[in-house]
Formats: C-alpha cells, sequence, structure tokens
C-alpha cells in the first residue's frame, strides 16, 4: 500500500544536509543505536494498548526516520502515528507494516 | 561620544539555544547553524528554561513533542517570564497538520519548521530570526539609552518601573533604591567647562556600571548629574556593599576638583529598600532616597546614607 516512497531516499537526505556526507554517516549510526529499542517499545506500548504514549514513540522515531532518508518507513510510522489516535485497532496491522519497513531499511542502508 | 562600544552585534555573535530529547536531531541543527552563530544544546524543555535564565540567548530553537514538558508548554513559560519574555521561540516539528500549525501560533512561536529539516530554509529562517531580534535589540537599547552616559535614562524607568515592582512583589523580594549626584557638580563646570562636565558624567557613569555586578542591576541617569541605580533582591545590607562601591568606584577615579574640600569628583547617596507587597509604594521609596541623599549632603558629602538608619559610612581619603 502506498509503497511508491522509496525505502531509502538517500539523495534527498544528503541534500537536506547540505551534502554533508560525514553528517549523515554519523545520524545513520545514531538512528541505528535507537530504532530498534524504540521500535521494541512500540510494540509493547501498542499491545499493552498504550496508544498515547506508543504515539508519542512513533512520532519521535517517525522523526528520526524522516531525517535519514528512510521515506517509506516515515510514511508508515506516520500512517501509524494517525492510527493511534483515530483507529487504535488498527494500530498491530500498521505496526507490522513499520517493522518490515524497518528492516528493508535497516538492510539497505546499514 | 559615549555610545558604549560593542553595543551593535552582528548575526555570528548571536546565542541560539537547540531544544531537542533527540541526539540525531541536535547533532543536524548544531551542524546546520554552527557557522551562522553561537550553538549551544539541550536536551528537555526544562533544561532549556534554565539555560534561559542563566545566558543570554537570541534565539530559541525547540523540538514539540518532549517527554515531560513540551515546547508549547516552554514557549509560554518563557513569555511569562520577565527575564525571557521576549525570548524568541522557533519550533521544528515532525508534524505540519493544521491543528499543529495552530498550536505552534498559539504558544507563542515566532517561526517554525517541518521536519525533516530543508538545510537551507532552516538556516534561512534562523538568519532572518536572528537580524530581526538585533534590531529589535538596538531600538530597545536607543530608545532606553542615555546618549552622554550609557546609562539608562528616564524612559526607560518610566516604562520599566511597574514590571520591576510586579516581580518584586510576586516573588516577594525586596528592591534597594540608591539615588546619588555629584558632589559641587556646578562648581566643577565652572571651573573647568561643560565638555569637562559632560567627560566627567561619563566617567563616573562607567566606573558606576561596572561595580554593579548583576545584570539585574540598573544605573538610570534621572536628572543632569542625578542617577538612580535600582537593585532588585537587594536588602538593606546588600544595598550597603554597593554604595560602598560606588563611593570607592568614584573616589578611585581620582579626577581633581580644585573646588572641591576633597580636591578630587566624589557623590553623596541616599539609599531606601522597597519591601514587597508592604504599605510604601516604589515611588515613596525612591523619594525616601532622596531625602537620604540631602541628608548625605548637608552631612558633609562624599557618603552614603541609609533610610531608617542614623549610621552613615564615610569614605573621604
Amino acid at each position: 500500500m502506498n509503497d511508491h516512497h522509496p525505502i531509502w531516499d538517500r539523495d534527498n537526505a544528503l541534500r537536506r544536509l547540505l551534502n554533508n556526507e560525514t553528517l549523515l554517516n554519523r545520524v545513520l549510526t545514531l538512528f541505528f543505536e535507537q530504532a530498534e529499542n524504540r521500535l521494541g517499545e512500540i510494540g509493547n506500548l501498542i499491545s499493552q494498548q498504550k496508544y498515547e504514549e506508543a504515539k508519542v514513540q512513533a512520532h519521535t522515531l517517525k522523526g528520526s526516520a524522516g531525517e535519514v532518508g528512510a521515506t517509506r518507513l516515515h510514511f508508515h510510522l506516520s500512517e501509524l502515528e494517525k492510527a493511534l489516535v483515530n483507529a487504535p485497532d488498527e494500530a498491530p496491522s500498521h505496526y507490522s507494516s513499520v517493522v518490515s519497513n524497518y528492516e528493508a531499511f535497516s538492510s539497505m542502508a546499514r | 561620544m559615549a555610545f558604549e562600544k560593542g553595543s551593535v552585534r552582528n548575526i555570528e555573535e548571536c546565542n541560539v539555544l537547540i531544544v531537542d530529547d533527540q541526539a540525531s536531531s541536535r547533532m543536524i541543527m548544531t551542524s546546520l547553524l554552527e557557522d551562522i552563530a553561537h550553538i549551544h544544546t539541550v536536551e528537555s524543555a526544562t533544561q532549556a528554561k534554565q539555560f534561559c535564565l542563566l545566558n543570554n540567548i537570541d534565539l530559541v530553537v525547540s523540538d514539540v513533542y518532549m517527554p515531560e514538558m513540551d515546547g508549547h508548554q516552554l514557549c509560554r513559560e518563557l513569555q511569562n517570564d520577565p527575564i525571557t519574555h521576549q525570548l524568541p521561540v522557533m519550533f521544528v516539528t515532525a508534524s505540519d497538520s493544521d491543528e499543529e500549525q495552530e498550536a505552534c501560533w498559539e504558544s507563542g512561536c515566532v517561526d517554525f519548521v517541518t521536519k525533516p529539516i530543508n538545510a537551507t530554509t532552516f538556516r534561512n529562517r534562523v538568519k532572518a530570526q536572528l537580524s530581526h531580534k538585533l534590531k529589535a535589540d538596538l531600538l530597545e537599547t536607543l530608545i532606553y539609552t542615555d546618549r552622554l552616559t550609557g546609562a539608562f535614562n528616564r524612559h526607560y524607568l518610566d516604562e520599566r518601573l511597574t514590571n520591576i515592582v510586579k516581580e518584586a512583589d510576586r516573588e516577594g523580594h525586596p528592591i534597594a533604591a540608591a539615588m546619588f549626584d555629584i558632589d559641587f557638580f556646578k562648581q566643577y563646570n565652572d571651573e573647568y567647562g561643560h565638555i569637562s562636565g559632560d567627560s566627567c558624567l561619563w566617567k563616573l557613569s562607567s566606573a558606576v556600571r561596572q561595580v554593579l555586578l548583576r545584570p539585574m542591576d540598573h544605573l538610570i541617569r534621572v536628572g543632569g548629574e542625578e542617577f538612580l541605580v535600582l537593585l532588585p533582591n537587594t536588602t538593606e545590607k546588600g544595598a550597603e556593599i554597593v554604595c560602598q562601591r560606588i563611593l570607592k568606584a568614584v573616589r578611585d577615579l581620582s579626577l581633581p576638583h580644585i573646588r572641591s574640600p576633597f580636591k578630587k569628583v566624589t557623590v553623596s547617596v541616599g539609599v531606601s529598600v522597597y519591601q514587597p507587597n508592604q504599605q510604601q509604594s516604589m515611588e515613596q521609596i525612591m523619594l525616601e532616597a532622596d531625602q537620604c541623599l540631602y541628608k548625605a549632603k548637608n552631612q558633609g558629602r562624599n557618603q552614603f546614607i541609609r533610610s531608617g538608619n542614623a549610621e552613615h559610612s564615610n569614605l573621604m581619603d
């Protein structure tokens, strides 16, 4: 669904950082250092039906995904965030998309 | 003549505070701005508030969603504090929904940019805000500064006194008011001429400003050779210490004055202390300080007298 977003729009991410490769690499390192823990945390919060807290975590991860050019992950986190506010029942399926897109991004960008 | 050097700043000298709980965002924003101004970073809104109170920050660039206190709340709290109420806040937000935009403006921000940040837009927005801040600061300096002495002027006193008193009442702090003028200044002008008189006022004002150590202490020129020092959160004891410093600073200038018995320029000081939420108004306190100044004159000059205290400190050589 809507997966016309690229998994990794590296050029765009780089352009946003004034073509500073070193900075992009440092930001990527920071992203991978915290993303998996945060993803796990979001999953736990959803299963405990703590939707508001899950939303805050998803919002933060979405911001980080945008920074590194993980465009498709960014899109799915945005959908998850909306679902957590408007339709929490749909949150688990959005969460699954987020996880699979994280894995796709991770295998490309690591 | 006496407009303080260094009062006109440029953007490179400005201080920007970045507030974001995400290390990656702090790193990106710092990298994008570090050639524009001095960049400082904190991880939370609570830290940001403290930082702004203790440092001269020109622009806050803050994330919106943060644990404990969010960016909107930070913006409101900065606006409610008299020290930071004019500090501009720019938001960086990962949400561009209509509601979020409304909430940003509602909380009092001057601008916002969306994440992921576009470097060129972000840099130019920050530059524009800093440039605006510098112009506003300069205008304020020009309006509130006495050009001859570099001290604040009467207009500053009229505009700000109410807020200074309100703040003291709210915090339960006293305010010391020290009124002083130059001894035998008419004779000084007659002897040395008005240009030397102006120069004397400038040197004296500079020396006194140097002994007012806290940013909230203010030297105000209220008349020809008459000055007021306002010392918020200062007790009688603290005020006496400052008065002694003022007398000493002027004495140490050693400006010759052959028509004074002290043979150099001296001042007399009257001081009174406003107690928060008491009957006596700040205007009455300043009147009392003025009366003490006359007592100091009558008792021989080159000394200070504090209201409600017969003791005086004579710092003649």
